[in-house]
């Protein structure tokens, strides 16, 4: 067992965050630990990106608490990809790793390869790139960050079905004594990444 | 705190960050987001807009208005009042073998191009000074305000109380004219930088250099190429025109200002030629030069 496991790296208590004056979210305590992933689900609109970006610290709660503990690395998938188009798709990975992590070419290839991505999809533009192809590389950008924690929005968005499996074997691997929160839609990827689901409708 | 999941409320001893709601009266966070960036939509560069004539196209033209500007001399029929295009040509080939014709052009481009050079380094300074913070865009937009609505006969005459003797008529000038120029493109550049990049690279905790060549070049570059352009024009002209007021000793505007006294109009054209010569040649040899730096810039940016 990895010694980080079952650390917790943040906690939200009892957040409320309003927009205009319309709560989105009232309430929300949760906590992100390592190796147990989480997967919120919620309607389109109940406030999953807000919690997101509340984590990620771009976004202040009204009231409530966002505690995060001292010198945790997060790496995101935000809910558009937010790739540099004029860069690689294997250039845009190895812009967010530090040069003491920067994965060689076999082990980025490798990494393209387990979610997919052939040698020459992974030296292509990223404009270039299909809809799914550009959201596999921005999770993979996520994945191979130095990151503690990992938190997906809606990561499978634009994926088959193989893909979308292989795309979640990978993250289960990568983060397996990481602390992961993945925003889906689709009740199925908890069980596919192993996770405790987390609804916001219910919360 | 290994295996630790008693939740980070509880005093564990561990160092935590706490973010909570805005105090009342406060600024909200906003952590990430360069202070008053504002979307700009991204201008592209002259060369490349669509609607640019071809290189005949352009040749014909030049031969219509040479003939357009014989014709007019020749119903004029006074020299004085207006050189032929032939009589012009004439006055250059004299002028081009001669000595004093290649150090008044150096001399004239060394300080030219020297202070379109320093307002390229002040102005990009400047520029990213403002973008950093709202109150150095606050302090600085007086100043440039000031010079870029100041008649420029204004500021050589002051200059010329100031740096009597001192040869630096032309730099100070070239300067002063091209520093607003760069300063307020390099501003609108690093402002039209995607916001939404800049967040994910403050997410990632990118370093700064390697945001500065992946995300802030791409944006900046367009913005500098055409303050480039622009500055190259003005400088010549602005610089031109001090030494002619300041009748600069060895210079081209000292040509200018002789061949006024002594009624050589075709002289005064064939300087002016010369002038509008070196300004396209130094625009053209700058521009391949940013070109070449783009490439350098861009190419690595990811992981440098």
């Amino acid at each position: 067992m990895n010694e980080a496991e079952g650390r917790v790296l943040l906690e939200l208590q009892n957040v409320c965050k309003c927009y205009g004056g319309a709560p989105v979210l009232r309430g929300v305590s949760l906590a992100l630990t390592c190796g147990a992933p989480v997967c919120v689900t919620g309607r389109s609109g109940i406030g999953k990106t807000t919690l997101l970006r509340l984590m990620l610290g771009l976004e202040r709660p009204d009231s409530g608490a966002v505690l995060v503990r001292e010198g945790v690395r997060f790496s995101a998938v935000f809910q558009e990809n937010r790739l540099i188009e004029h860069l690689s798709a294997a250039d845009n990975v190895r812009f967010v790793c530090p040069a003491s992590a920067m994965p060689d070419g076999a082990a980025l290839a490798g990494a393209f390869a387990a979610v997919g991505l052939t040698r020459q999809e992974m030296q292509k533009k990223a404009l270039a790139l299909s809809g799914g192809q550009q959201r596999r590389t921005a999770l993979l950008r996520a994945l191979l960050a130095p990151a503690d924690a990992v938190l997906l929005d809606e990561p499978f968005t634009g994926l088959d079905a193989e893909a979308r499996r292989a795309a979640a074997a990978y993250i289960a691997q990568a983060c397996a004594h990481r602390a992961l929160l993945c925003i889906t839609h689709e009740p199925g990827d908890a069980a596919l990444l192993r996770a405790r689901v987390f609804s916001l409708e219910e919360a | 705190m290994p295996g630790d999941s008693g939740g980070l409320g509880k005093t564990d001893g561990a160092p935590v960050t706490k973010c909570e709601a805005p105090e009342k009266g406060r600024a909200p966070f906003a952590p990430y987001t360069a202070s008053g960036t504002r979307p700009m939509p991204k201008t592209p560069h002259p060369a490349n807009r669509p609607g640019g004539v071809s290189r005949w196209a352009a040749l014909l033209a030049a031969g219509f208005w040479l003939c357009v500007w014989q014709a007019a001399s020749l119903c004029i029929g006074q020299r004085l009042l207006l050189a032929s295009p032939v009589e012009v040509c004439r006055a250059l080939l004299r002028l081009l073998p001669t000595a004093a014709f290649w150090q008044r052009a150096a001399f004239s481009a060394a300080r030219i191009i020297g202070g379109f050079v320093l307002a390229l380094a002040a102005g990009a300074f400047f520029g990213v000074c403002a973008a950093a913070s709202r109150w150095a865009e606050a302090l600085l937009r007086p100043p440039m305000l000031a010079i870029r609505t100041v008649p420029v006969a204004s500021f050589i005459i002051l200059a010329l109380l100031w740096l009597r003797g001192t040869g630096g008529l032309s730099v100070f000038i070239s300067f002063l004219m091209v520093l607003p120029v760069v300063y307020e493109n390099v501003l609108a550049g690093i402002r039209a930088a995607d916001e939404t990049l800049l967040e994910m690279a403050a997410v990632f905790r990118v370093p700064l250099w390697r945001r500065m060549r992946a995300l802030y070049a791409p944006a900046v570059l367009p913005y500098f190429r055409s303050a480039c352009a622009v500055g190259l024009g003005l400088c010549w002209k602005s610089g031109v025109a001090a030494e002619v007021i300041g009748i600069s000793g060895g210079s081209i505007g000292e040509a200018l200002y002789n061949a006024k006294l002594l009624f050589a109009t075709d002289e005064l054209l064939a300087w002016t030629a010369i002038i509008v010569l070196l300004s396209l040649a130094f625009e053209r040899l700058f521009l391949r030069l940013l070109q070449c730096a783009e490439r350098r810039l861009m190419g690595g940016a990811a992981h440098e």
